[in-house]
């Protein structure tokens, strides 16, 4: 069964073997001159922090947000081309009646073929998603976004997760769908709809987010902005940490907001002398928001969820195709 | 070595048609005592039949002596038919040639004579079966 | 010996749309079995049921004496060629053969060898590449080859030329002589059924019509000739499945189901099989116009 399956799959394997080769010398020919950018504008001793970030920021952000998509992207295309045909190929074409007359059971069949591309596709999406995280990781550093929306999903363990679901969902919808390019489609569509859902329904719930009352200060605090309804909010900054309330109002010392009058108090002259004058009336901001020791129970959690998904829809597999069809 | 044919039209049961060739080939001198029949195996895959019908004929002709087995090796003719052969038949010939002659008188053209032959012999031989 | 195959009650449903109803066989084993009706019958769905690609909607199958495809043992004990005989279109004649030896515990790899130089396939060819004659002798290969005790076939000519459909036959016969395998096949073709099949199985608009050994059926159906109105007393035993009147005269095909017309009509005709079968399917398409599947349609001329 492992040799059919190999053989059926064998073309697939060699250009999903070219591209990942491509790939992997781009991403670390890009990690070797990231790093080279790194050592030369950060990491030396008269480097200048500002102007460091700048420079990297335009040499290497839109490249690295362009990988980021092409490792989110991966598990859907592994779904819909190895995954949604693997069953509904088979019954498209009628060969279904001719493998399922060999002297293995319906069961084995499917757990052999499922997971050899479940496999397969969790070894590409995983070395992309490995070579993406190395390669970007002085970036990562230096700009500290690893929980947002688009570098989160684009890095370490949470692609695998990704990957296990598209190849699971794509053979099952193809198992229901019993036409290739339907199911294709379907699981597409499915899976851009789970990664919408996921960072803005999902993710956030996962852990309890921590809720804190921080002094408003000149530092941790990222500008003012006015509401058109007047209210002061402001965006506060924790390194490393995800913050769950982006536009927070601005407290006064008895914990309401404060009107907009006491902010233009501080208005005029610079950007700096008008934080560290609303700096000293003592105001304070209500932040929520998921600490940075727990980016890896993230990571973790993400893949666990996607997992779960997989394996409920496995399970569905598992019990209808002994069944034959309809 | 015999080589059979089927006629699905002739209206006799494959395997009578099988044995009634095997009985033509022995009168005619065709089979001789020893002679292999072919197997199973090589009439259906000539004619696409059932291999009960070959198997049946052969048992039919086992049952009249004419042919047995050798576990292994085949089908065998033990008797011949010649010995009441083309000899003993000569009168019979005869008699039919001066039928056919008076037939061809009496203004029969060929196809009106295999008719009244055909129907004629079918009902004897179905009686008589 | 144990019937190859039994059903009871086997009811099959798609929708509002019933394939089979209510269908209760036993086909013993050793036979090369023909399964005949129109099409829409119901002879795919049986033999899909059969093989174990689709499960019954109510009653029973049991084919070899076990659910089918319940087990690796079970499915290699039967050989199922589909309609239009499948193969994957993108491997080689050679990689099928591989595929059933690496599938298949009981497979004879010479016997496959052997049979694919016999009908001049070439190992290399990729499948797609073959003609229908050709893909029908692969198919049967595949099928043979893992010397099953049952083989089940659907319709494996109805697409092909007369000299590949002869071919097919005749390698079929030859497996049957060799391996000594019961055979289940369902064609159209009348003359074909006639030359391979001993034991008959006639479906219609999802019901079975009629089955039994071949010798037995042709033995008690009987093509009577008489008068106008001299038949019109025939006992319950005797049924009418096709009837034909002129004027002055009646043609009846009876199924003589209690051996009671040799008394009564002493020179009834024999019918053959074509005709046979012909009268059972006449009846089901005039069913489907008078509504009633058991009245036979009395053609008047």
């Amino acid at each position: 069964m492992i040799w059919l399956t190999w053989r059926q799959f064998r073309g697939q394997a060699v250009a999903a073997l070219a591209a990942l080769a491509a790939l992997a010398i781009f991403l670390v020919a890009l990690g070797l001159r990231i790093r080279n950018s790194y050592e030369a504008n950060v990491a030396c001793a008269s480097c200048s922090a500002d102007s460091a970030r700048d420079s990297m920021e335009n040499a290497y952000f839109g490249i690295l947000l362009l990988s980021g998509l092409l490792v989110v992207l991966l598990p859907a295309i592994v779904g819909a081309f190895w995954g949604a045909p693997l069953i509904a190929r088979e019954i498209e074409t009628g060969t279904h009646r001719l493998v399922w007359n060999q002297s293995v059971t319906r069961t084995r069949w499917l757990a052999v073929k499922l997971g050899f591309v479940t496999l397969a596709g969790t070894v590409v999406t995983g070395a992309l998603s490995l070579l993406l995280t190395w390669a970007a990781s002085p970036y990562d550093k230096v700009f500290d976004g690893r929980f947002e929306p688009l570098i989160f999903p684009a890095r370490n363990v949470a692609p695998i997760g990704y990957a296990v679901f598209a190849v699971v969902a794509g053979t099952t919808i193809g198992l229901i769908a019993r036409r290739t390019v339907l199911a294709m489609a379907i699981t597409l569509a499915a899976f851009v709809l789970l990664q919408i859902l996921m960072p803005t329904v999902i993710r956030p719930h996962l852990q309890p987010a921590v809720t804190e009352t921080v002094a408003f200060t000149a530092s941790g605090a990222r500008g003012l902005s006015i509401s058109p309804a007047g209210e002061v909010r402001t965006e506060i900054t924790k390194p490393g940490a995800w913050v769950l309330t982006p536009e927070a109002d601005v407290l006064d010392a008895a914990g309401r907001p404060i009107a907009r009058e006491v902010a233009d108090e501080c208005q005029g002259g610079g950007p700096g002398e008008a934080l560290a004058c609303l700096e000293a009336k003592d105001l304070t901001v209500n932040v929520s928001y998921q600490p940075a020791d727990r980016y890896w129970t993230f990571q973790w959690l993400e893949f666990a969820v996607y997992l779960l998904l997989a394996g409920l829809l496995a399970a569905f597999a598992f019990w209808r195709v002994p069944r034959g069809l309809s | 070595m015999i080589d059979f044919h089927l006629d699905t039209r002739s209206g006799v049961s494959p395997y009578l048609q099988l044995v009634q060739q095997v009985q033509r080939a022995l009168r005619l001198g065709l089979l001789s005592v020893g002679d292999q029949l072919p197997t199973v195996k090589e009439v259906v895959g000539k004619l696409a039949i059932n291999p009960n019908t070959v198997l049946k004929a052969y048992r039919e002709l086992e049952h009249l002596g004419l042919v047995a087995p050798r576990p292994g090796l085949g089908t065998f003719v033990t008797r011949t038919l010649t010995d009441d052969s083309l000899v003993a038949h000569e009168p019979l010939r005869q008699e039919l040639l001066a039928w056919l002659a008076r037939a061809q008188q009496a203004g029969l053209d060929a196809d009106s004579i295999e008719a009244l032959f055909m129907t004629t012999f079918r009902k004897a031989t179905e009686v008589t079966q | 010996m144990n019937p190859v195959l039994r059903t009871e009650g086997l009811t099959k449903r798609y929708g509002s749309r019933q394939a089979l109803t209510d269908v209760t066989l036993t086909i013993p084993a050793g036979r090369v079995v023909g399964l005949v009706g129109p099409n829409g019958a119901g002879k795919s769905t049986l033999l899909n049921l059969a093989a174990g690609m689709i499960a019954p909607t109510s009653g029973t199958i049991q084919v070899l004496g076990a659910r089918p495809a319940a087990t690796a043992a079970q499915l290699a004990r039967v050989g199922f060629v589909a309609q239009d005989t499948p193969v994957y279109a993108g491997l080689s004649v050679g990689d099928h053969l591989r595929m059933g030896a690496r599938l298949n515990p009981a497979w004879d790899g010479a016997l496959a060898q052997r049979r694919v130089g016999e009908v001049g396939l070439d190992p290399a060819q990729k499948a797609g590449r073959l003609s229908g004659g050709q893909r029908a002798q692969l198919a049967l290969t595949i099928a043979a080859a893992k010397r099953p005790e049952l083989l089940i076939f659907d319709e494996p000519v109805a697409s092909l030329d007369p000299l590949s459909r002869r071919a097919f036959l005749q390698s079929l016969m030859e497996f049957v002589a060799e391996l000594e395998v019961s055979v289940v096949l369902s064609s159209h073709l009348l003359g074909d059924l006639e030359r391979v099949c001993d034991h008959l199985v006639v479906l219609t608009a999802s019901r079975v019509q009629l089955a039994g050994e071949v010798e037995e059926l042709l033995a008690a159906h009987y093509r009577l000739v008489a008068a106008r109105g001299a038949l019109d007393a025939l006992p319950p035993a005797v049924r009418v499945i096709h009837a034909e009147h002129t004027a002055r005269q009646s043609t009846l095909i009876v199924h003589d189901t209690a051996g009671a017309v040799p008394a009564l009509v002493p020179d009834a005709e024999r019918l053959d099989l074509e005709d046979m079968v012909l009268a059972y399917l006449t009846r089901a398409a005039n069913a489907s116009v008078t509504g009633n599947a058991e009245q036979p349609l009395e053609a008047h001329r």
